[in-house]
Formats: C-alpha cells, structure tokens, sequence
C-alpha cells in the first residue's frame, strides 16, 4: 500500500518508524491549524480574521495529498485507478526536466487485492471513527445549544472541518501506522 | 523443522502456506513469484507471514506457478513438517 520508491527524495517511506512520525507530525500540523482556527475566531467573531485563515484551511484540504491516497503523488498508494497519460512523441511536456510523480512508476502505484483489502479495511475504520466523531459533535451542539458557553457552540459548528479531515486522512494514517517494514524483493 | 514453524504459521489469515518453503526450494525471489502472479512483492511477503488470505485466483495462480496442486500450497490445517513427511515421524531430528 506504500509507494516504494519515495515521493519525496530527503524522505524514504520504507520505515514503519519513519512513516509514524510523518503521521504524527501530520496530526499535529492539522489540529494546531484547527486550534488556531478556533482562536482567532473567538478573538474576532466578526468573522473577518477567521475568512483570512481560509488559506490554511485550504492547506488543510490538500495537506491529505502528502499522505497519498486521495491522489497519485503520496506515500499511499492512490485508492483510486491511475489514468496514464500516452508518453510518446505526441505528448509534449511544459517542462521535460521534471520528473514525473518522483520517477514512480504506474505498476507501483497500482493496487493489487491486498491493497485493496486493506483499502477497504481502513476505509471502514475511519467511516466508524467518523460516525462516532459526528455522534459526539451532535452532543456537544446539542448541550452548547441549551446551556453552553459560546466557544463550545464555535467548536461544534466548525467540526465540520475535523469530520471531513477524518475522512480525507484518517484511512491514509491508519496504513502508514500499521504497515510493517518493506521487506526485500528477495 | 525451524524453517518450516517459521514460515507455515497462519497469522491472521487463518490459512497456511507453503510459500515460503517452496520459494526456498526453487530458488524464486519473491519480486519473480509477485511478477508472476501479477501483485507486488510485499503481498507476497504477507502471505508468506500468513497476513492475508489470498483469494481463490490468486492462490490457483501462485499453485499453478509451482506447478502443484492448490492443496499442496494452501491449507486450513497445519502442514505436516517435511522432513516427517519424508523420514517418517520418529525422524524427529535426534541426529
């Protein structure tokens, strides 16, 4: 489920240890956004600094693709089909130095149907995770509405955000905790 | 006897193989067997753990491979370790 050869050159994906930390880092970078999100909201409830921090919540929309999974260019395999592109002497490229995708090649980052049971086992987990993080937010919506202080009414309307980054992220971090060490292709 | 508890466990899958022994014995890379059979190496090395249950085609195609029978590679039992099956079970490695 992991690319072999590594997306990014200062970082090989081949450790589970390795592969943990981004992981780690991941979640950290991603909640402190959301953290800071929270903040500067309660600070300006206006509204006008928490439309500023949109450009962070875009990073928070794309920093899944690091991870892999929601497209080609991951550490995660794809999930989905690769559509390649025809490379012969009809495909022009803006820029021929650059090598596509870090040099990966298709057959790497075509799932066989242990990936793809372990696709859909992750893909199951976070749908539960998420069920039971929807279930929990109602709660906090529900108590913030009848009684609550505001800032936990702030938490529960901008959950959504957390929810959709548990579903974007959430089945890629799962495979890049619990896959084991690459072996050698001996 | 080592070899073969090592490599016939069932981890997770519930299903015991012999991948491992038989790779062993032809001398076949487990990059050869995933181009083979069409998966990608590391599957390979997750069944021989006993990790993932190989679904019906694949394990005809991995027997096929070696040329054997489905059930001379895949088993829901343990298999009986070689060198019983050849020496009989007083072989026992008192050697």
């Amino acid at each position: 489920m992991i690319v072999e050869s590594s997306p990014f050159p200062w970082f090989s994906c081949t450790r589970r240890r390795t592969r943990r930390i981004v992981v780690a880092v991941y979640w950290v970078i991603v909640l402190s956004i959301f953290g800071l999100y929270q903040w500067v909201v309660s600070l300006h409830p206006s509204g006008f600094y928490g439309l500023a921090l949109l450009f962070p919540l875009q990073l928070i929309v794309f920093l899944p693709a690091i991870l892999g999974g929601v497209r080609a260019g991951g550490i995660v395999k794809p999930f989905g089909k690769v559509r390649l592109l025809p490379m012969d002497d009809t495909f022009t490229r803006l820029n021929p130095n650059q090598p596509l995708m870090g040099n990966i090649s298709a057959a790497e980052m075509t799932l066989d149907e242990r990936d793809e049971w372990d696709r859909d086992r992750v893909h199951y987990f976070a749908y539960t995770a998420s069920r039971w993080l929807v279930l929990a937010l109602a709660v906090v919506q529900v108590v913030a509405g009848l009684a609550g202080p505001q800032w936990l009414l702030r938490i529960g309307a901008a959950s959504f955000i957390l929810i959709a980054l548990v579903l974007w992220s959430l089945p890629q971090s799962i495979i890049l905790w619990t896959e084991p060490d690459m072996e050698e292709p001996q | 006897m080592q070899e073969n508890s090592k490599t016939l466990g069932p981890g997770e899958s519930g299903i015991y193989n012999r991948i491992a022994v038989l790779r062993a014995e032809r001398g076949t890379s487990r990059q050869q067997l995933a181009e083979a059979v069409g998966v990608n190496y590391q599957t390979i090395g997750f069944l021989e753990r006993g990790d993932y249950g190989p679904s019906l085609k694949l394990a005809f195609q991995i027997a096929e491979y070696f040329s054997l029978p489905v059930e001379a590679v895949f088993s829901t039992q343990p298999f009986t370790p070689l060198s019983v099956q050849v020496y009989g079970p007083n072989s026992g490695g008192s050697k």
